[in-house]
């Protein structure tokens, strides 16, 4: 330990001029966001994300090659003929560059994260984001670093390691995609593909360069590097071929609350089975519905019946992800695109085959007619939608909250119809993973109404990027409109006492069911449906169940 | 007697390039070895496989009874290693690089150091970066002096300084010397200087080793002999294999005096061998050689060195 403080002491005084450059490239642009007041007009005037991110990736390549350059691990250096032992030397220049580089742009990230407002789920996904696009290049900076001795070996090489670090990985990836192992094995190990790619690359650089400094080889770094990298991809294999391991869910910073379980606790999920038809054959499922109970009128639980997400897997490894979007409120996605199971289910045995399904609200879950027999599990999550700003409803009114900015820049309102243009600003990772997507909803708070908007169009334009740091935030122009069902009207005096809510959805709970024929009661759609809670002017099927009822 | 370096049939390949060809080496303890050869001949190489800067091709090498390839960190603590092409962190001063040192050696002496840098008048605050060739030869030397190694090896340490740092430099390792038990391993083009301190010498050409004995025996092995004859004659063509005479032109023309070198004293105990070759001999004297002159006639005739070569008598 005597060691490693002494050897860091003497690389911070080497590199005390790029690490403050660094800190500076660092701070000043943290310290102009912070300051600066949003504005989607200007932002479309500046555009910094290459001055920042580029000097950072420029500057933090620099440092890194001369903390290593100074210290080679082969060569003729002075310390490979002293009695300075290898392993301290590596982990002082690991330790530098950490505390130095890393941790710094941790900070300012979360600083910056804190000061706007964002909640911890979107920090930590920020971050990972940018330790996406951040640690990649920076590993393969260490190994340029550790196997070249000038600078303009090491840029060389640290573009071929670069491009070919991520080439490394493609081999299996296709190959796990190939053999249909791919794409469940990506949704479902834990850490998300992305971070596990970035897991790999930064455990083959550590690899690489602690090789080199062991072995005192230089030439071998490079090869460790990207063989490593290929070797370690082929665990991507392991989620799919240990269902065990995988994990239940691919919302990001899931969040499992008491509240939220209580809901299942309460009223359990409802799954309604249509069969084909009578008869002695055995009950094949055809659709699957699920309704979850909501709490009165509260904003907070309103469901937005946009997406589901389904996986069908089996324990020997077969999987197949649904995908639907749209639906209605009756509860059942229509078949569609993304739904096209009969095709893709054709000689998948279903014994024991497990369903996992994600949705927001009213699941509808339609597999075909030739899954066959359901016998298995279900496991449910669920989202509970948090409102995460209130904007009256007046042209022009802003509001900063919970990290975004968002404006009112033109409203519309019709007897049946309403249009809303926002400015908003707001980390792109929303618009990344639809299960955290916010949604929107005019709600009327005298009277408990409510009337869901969605996004009808979106143009963005990056307004504040750290993209090489560690945030990248998205300024966006969205259009929200929402529509009465036909024959019904609210009046123009609804929509100016009403606000504009915006909804978070969060992971809110799983529910694991046995899924075994006999467990499920067959019963009509329409009583399944008859209990899901209606919001007046909602959406159309809103309407028609008023008009069963 | 132990060796601080003995090393067994090293080879090193650089591609088809063989640059050392099993080099045989034994280096006395407490001796100073002059480790000799023209550019090219393979020392540097050789030094570097013995400090495991590069792995041989085949064979070992023993430095203080470990072989090269397990020296680790902590047998540093013992060996100093001087080479006129190695990486000084040029951006310390003299005192901050040996600041940044001392920690690293348990048997550092703070007053041995200070002796040092009043010797060799190190500007402590200066940039290495900044310091003259012979001045970053100094600090490394100091360097490397100031933890008592047992031994030390320099790498060419005297090519390109003036006479003045020369003798600073030989001085200070002969005091070195004078003051404990340390084997010096020096490899150099500087004859004059490594003839003053030298115990041993070593001699390398192309890769191989062609002598390695004592400079004692190896000045008592070569000798100069000048012939005077009544009339003159031409070389003798059965010369003896171990006699070496510079030809300037190549051409052999009939002379009075001949100077050659002899490295088989044995023939010359009598004057036997040298009448019957030159028969008109008047007079015959002997005297030894400088180290640079065994230099240049082994760099002409690399094969005279070869210690077992025996005499071949008349051809």
């Amino acid at each position: 330990m005597k060691h490693i403080l002494h050897l860091l002491h003497f690389d911070l005084l080497r590199t005390k001029g790029l690490l403050s450059l660094w800190l500076g490239a660092l701070i000043l642009p943290l310290f102009f966001l912070l300051t600066r007041e949003p504005s989607f007009e200007r932002a479309r005037l500046v555009e910094p994300e290459f001055p920042v991110g580029g000097l950072l990736i420029l500057l933090a390549a620099f440092l890194i090659a001369l903390v290593f350059h100074q210290h080679p691990p082969s060569g003729n250096s002075f310390w490979l003929t002293r009695p300075i032992p290898p392993i301290p030397m590596l982990v002082s220049k690991v330790s530098l560059l950490f505390l130095g580089m890393l941790l710094p742009a941790i900070a300012g990230n979360l600083i910056f994260g804190v000061a706007q407002g964002f909640e911890p789920e979107q920090i930590a996904s920020n971050l990972q984001e940018a330790a996406v696009v951040l640690f990649p290049p920076i590993a393969a900076a260490c190994v340029a670093a550790v196997s070249t001795r000038g600078l303009a070996h090491f840029l060389l090489l640290w573009i071929v390691v670069d491009v070919a670090t991520s080439w490394a990985t493609f081999p299996v990836e296709s190959a796990s995609q190939a053999v249909g192992l791919g794409a469940g094995s990506q949704e479902s190990w834990p850490l998300g593909w992305q971070q596990f790619e970035v897991l790999v690359v930064l455990v083959s650089c550590l690899l690489a360069i602690a090789a080199a400094y062991a072995w005192r080889n230089q030439k071998a770094t490079v090869l460790v590097f990207l063989g490593g990298s290929a070797l370690l991809s082929c665990l991507s294999f392991l989620p799919a071929l240990f269902p065990a391991l995988s994990s239940n869910g691919i919302c990001g910073g899931a969040e499992i609350s008491t509240e939220g379980l209580e809901i299942f606790q309460q009223r359990p999920a409802r799954f309604a089975m249509h069969y084909p038809g009578g008869g002695k054959a055995r009950p094949l499922l055809r659709s699957l519905s699920l309704d979850l109970e909501s709490k009165g009128s509260d904003p907070a639980t309103l469901f937005q019946p946009e997406f589901l997400t389904a996986q069908l897997s089996q324990p020997n490894g077969d999987s197949l992800r649904l995908v639907g979007r749209g639906g209605s409120w009756t509860g059942s996605i229509p078949f569609g695109k993304a739904l096209d199971i009969p095709t893709q289910l054709n000689g998948v045995p279903s014994r024991n085959l497990q369903v996992q399904i994600w949705a927001r609200q009213n699941l509808a879950f339609s597999p075909a007619e030739e899954l066959g027999e359901l016998d298995g599990s279900l496991r449910l999550r669920a989202f509970r939608f948090r409102p995460w700003l209130s904007l009256p409803l007046k042209q022009g009114a802003q509001v900063r909250n919970r990290g975004s900015a968002l404006s009112l820049s033109k409203v519309e309102f019709g007897p049946t119809r309403a249009r809303i243009r926002l400015l908003q600003s707001r980390p792109v990772t929303h618009q990344r993973n639809p299960n955290s997507a916010p949604t929107y909803a005019l709600v009327h708070r005298a009277r408990g109404e409510a009337l869901l908007l969605s996004e009808t169009s979106t143009s963005s334009q990056r307004f504040h990027s750290l993209k090489y740091l560690a945030m990248e935030v998205e300024r966006r122009e969205v259009v929200v409109e929402g529509t009465l069902p036909s024959g019904t009207s609210i009046g123009r005096d609804w929509f100016q006492q009403s606000e504009l809510v915006g909804l978070v959805p969060s992971c809110i709970g799983r529910v694991e069911v046995d899924l075994t024929p006999q467990e499920f009661q067959v019963e009509p759609l329409e009583e399944t449906l008859k209990q899901l809670p209606v919001y007046r002017g909602t959406t159309e099927k809103a309407a028609m169940l008023r008009a069963q009822g | 007697m132990t060796h601080a370096i003995e090393t067994t049939a090293l080879r090193r390949k650089f591609w088809r390039k063989e640059a050392v060809k099993g080099v045989d080496l034994a280096v006395p303890s407490g001796s100073i070895y002059a480790f000799l050869g023209p550019n090219g001949a393979g020392k540097t190489t050789t030094i570097k496989m013995l400090m495991n800067l590069l792995r041989p091709s085949s064979g070992e090498a023993h430095i203080l009874g470990t072989p090269s390839h397990r020296l680790r960190a902590r047998h540093f603590e013992s060996i100093g290693y001087v080479s006129e092409n190695q990486e000084l962190p040029e951006w310390m001063t003299v005192e901050r690089f040996l600041k940044y040192l001392k920690p690293f050696y348990p048997t550092w002496d703070d007053d041995f150091c200070a002796q040092l840098l009043d010797r060799f008048q190190l500007p402590l605050d200066r940039k290495l970066k900044h310091l003259s060739r012979g001045m970053k030869v100094k600090a490394s030397l100091v360097s490397s002096l100031v933890y008592h190694p047992q031994l030390l090896v320099l790498d060419e340490p005297f090519t390109g300084l003036d006479p003045l740092v020369r003798d600073q430099l030989v001085e200070g390792v002969l005091e070195l010397v004078d003051q404990g038990d340390w084997t010096v391993f020096i490899s150099s083009h500087d004859l004059q200087e490594v003839e003053n301190i030298a115990s041993h010498v070593g001699f390398l050409s192309d890769g191989q080793l062609l002598l390695s004995e004592s400079q004692e025996e190896l000045k008592g092995r070569f000798q100069e002999i000048e012939v005077v004859l009544e009339e003159p004659q031409l070389w003798p063509v059965d010369a003896p294999a171990s006699w070496h005479r510079a030809q300037v032109s190549g051409e052999d023309r009939a002379q009075r005096v001949f100077r050659f070198t002899a490295t088989n004293p044995k023939e010359l105990e009598d004057n036997h061998l040298l009448r019957s070759l030159f028969p008109g001999l008047v007079d015959s004297s002997q005297s030894s050689m400088s180290l640079r002159s065994i230099f240049v006639t082994l760099a002409e005739n690399p094969r005279i060195g070869l210690p077992s070569q025996a005499p071949e008598g008349h051809r």
